[in-house]
């Protein structure tokens, strides 16, 4: 691998870091072996960076297909047995974050990767490539691999429902 | 004031923790491809070790059950296998040709082929 590639994914490596902890719907150990999984791929060279996007753009593209790569071998392995044992405890998988990394996460932190967790995919990750990412719609659209209508569609629906969640109890006072 | 402030300041919050939490740089994830997959061998899912060490067992009996060996003693056909005919030692089990110390044909060959049994 070049030196100036090299130089540049150690300087997104938080980043990345936090995107593919995203994919991963909060899982650290799966999150850091999607990002060693990436990291692989470019320095054994199965994905180049052509320059057609952003170097960011690229690279999180990238690591956006390793961890759905490793979600469907995950779904492969999981066995007959351990679903049927599953649905018999009841002890469905929880789509929110690790508890791990929650117990670790201040409290607004946990709430918003909670009520990230609530909507759906593609709204969560424009919202997380825009607001946590710092990325333009346009560049968001290109990770996501959807049309730019398609993004801002995504973008402004998440973020009427995300405020809806960050704040329930001003829309619900009832509510708890 | 920076539109969508609120949401800003909520992932720059999680932004840090995330960042707090990622695990530092390791040059070697760069520079050696073939080191990751030796790294990610001892995780391999049990059930892979499971089906593979079944598996080995099943063959290796399976050949063993091929090559094992076969018994030396023959059996005695004559008492293993039913009796089909049972015949009186008066009456013979099949009919009788006939054949007597002169056959009909034996005129027919020359003189000196002719043996006279005594």
């Amino acid at each position: 691998m070049e030196r100036e590639t090299a130089d540049q994914l150690e300087t997104l490596h938080p980043d990345a870091f936090g995107w593919a902890l995203h994919c991963c719907s909060g899982d650290l150990s799966r999150a850091e072996d999607v990002l060693q999984n990436a990291y692989l791929k470019a320095a054994s060279g199965q994905v180049q960076f052509s320059g057609a996007s952003s170097f960011k753009t690229w690279w999180f593209g990238v690591i956006r297909l390793t961890a759905l790569e490793e979600f469907r071998k995950q779904r492969y392995r999981d066995s007959l047995l351990a679903k049927l044992w599953s649905r018999w405890t009841g002890d469905s998988t929880d789509p929110s974050p690790n508890p791990a990394h929650r117990v670790e996460l201040d409290e607004r932190s946990a709430a918003l990767q909670r009520a990230l967790s609530r909507l759906p995919n593609r709204q969560a990750e424009v919202l997380h490539l825009v607001f946590y990412q710092d990325l333009h719609l346009r560049e968001a659209a290109i990770v996501m691999k959807v049309s730019l209508g398609s993004a801002r569609q995504h973008y402004e629906r998440g973020k009427a429902k995300l405020r809806s969640l960050l704040t329930p109890s001003l829309e619900n006072p009832h509510e708890t | 004031m920076k539109p969508d402030s609120d949401l800003h300041d909520h992932f720059a919050q999680l932004r840090r923790a995330d960042h707090a939490a990622a695990p530092a740089w390791n040059p070697r994830w760069t520079q050696s491809a073939t080191l990751a997959p030796r790294e990610r061998l001892s995780q391999l899912p049990v059930w892979r070790w499971a089906v593979g060490a079944m598996a080995a067992v099943a063959l290796t009996g399976s050949a063993l059950w091929l090559h094992r060996p076969v018994s030396q003693a023959s059996p005695d056909l004559a008492q293993a296998l039913p009796e089909f005919f049972n015949s009186s030692a008066s009456e013979p089990l099949f009919a009788d040709l006939g054949l007597t110390d002169t056959q009909p044909s034996d005129a027919l060959l020359p003189l000196h082929l002719t043996i006279a049994l005594p």
